[in-house]
């Protein structure tokens, strides 16, 4: 099977996320629960024919709207052809860390300046703004300041060897200013 | 602040406070359409808006969205939504 029209061939387990262990017990998570499909929804993907950036056997990572049975790209069994764009947001090396790709960048929350010292759990993050840990493709600088379209940060998880990680990744068309 | 992209951040020019020696609260402001380019990214294509540092810019009244940084407060636009420089 060769892919066309940029576009890669990528096999999911549709499963992969419908499944948690609580206590040594593996448990199978209803459907109805899935409403946050960014917690929910796969988005690990095994590229089965790529293209020059994206070679065949790596794992990527891309959006959860690709993968359900009658969507466009779905192809047949467990095979979906996607378009190869900012919809994949990384490649996945074999350490369990990311390398984003397609104008993708990774970068950390920035907190609300509060007065009060707030537990981790209680702080409010800016909507609009982050600070660059890998920048992929693009030119901006690991570190710097970057000021978004509101909202525009995109919080991904994603669960490899058993170990669930979170990653928030922003679009580079959709960075407006650096400080 | 550096824009990036085909966005242009403007600074709003200021709003008149006192019409006709009446005081007019924040709440009924309307704000102006007018303000001073700051900065132009590198994608925007017309060359008067990408050269405009420090020029006064005219842009509809509901568009862009403000972003507010060490105390100064930006409208960020695209460059197709300024309408025009007097």
């Amino acid at each position: 099977m060769k892919s066309v029209n940029d576009r890669i061939i990528v096999r999911v387990n549709m499963q992969q996320k419908n499944e948690m262990v609580i206590a040594g017990v593996k448990l199978k998570t209803a459907m109805k629960y899935e409403s946050n499909h960014r917690e929910k929804s796969p988005v690990i993907a095994e590229v089965v024919d790529g293209n020059k950036f994206i070679e065949t056997g790596r794992i990527i990572l891309c959006h959860h709207n690709h993968f359900y049975p009658p969507s466009p790209y779905f192809m047949y069994d467990d095979l979906f052809s996607i378009p190869a764009n900012h919809t994949i947001f990384s490649i996945l090396n074999t350490d369990g860390s990311l390398r984003p790709v397609y104008g993708n960048v990774f970068a950390d929350k920035v907190p609300i300046e509060s007065t009060l010292p707030m537990p981790p759990e209680y702080r409010k993050f800016h909507l609009n703004r982050g600070v660059i840990t890998d920048s992929g493709w693009t030119h901006f600088k690991v570190g710097a300041l970057v000021f978004t379209r509101p909202s525009a940060p995109y919080d991904i998880v994603y669960n490899t060897d058993g170990v669930e990680r979170r990653v928030t990744k922003i679009n580079s068309e959709m960075i407006c200013a650096v400080a | 602040m550096k824009a990036t992209n085909d966005f242009v951040l403007v600074i709003r020019d200021e709003t008149v406070s006192e019409k006709n020696g009446l005081v007019i609260p924040n709440q009924g402001k309307v704000k102006p359409h007018t303000g001073t380019i700051v900065s132009a990214g590198s994608l925007v294509k017309d060359g008067n808006i990408k050269n405009g540092k420090g020029k006064k810019v005219l842009f509809h009244q509901t568009v862009g969205f403000e972003l507010e940084y060490e105390g100064v407060t930006y409208l960020v636009l695209t460059a197709n939504q300024i309408i025009s420089m007097p």
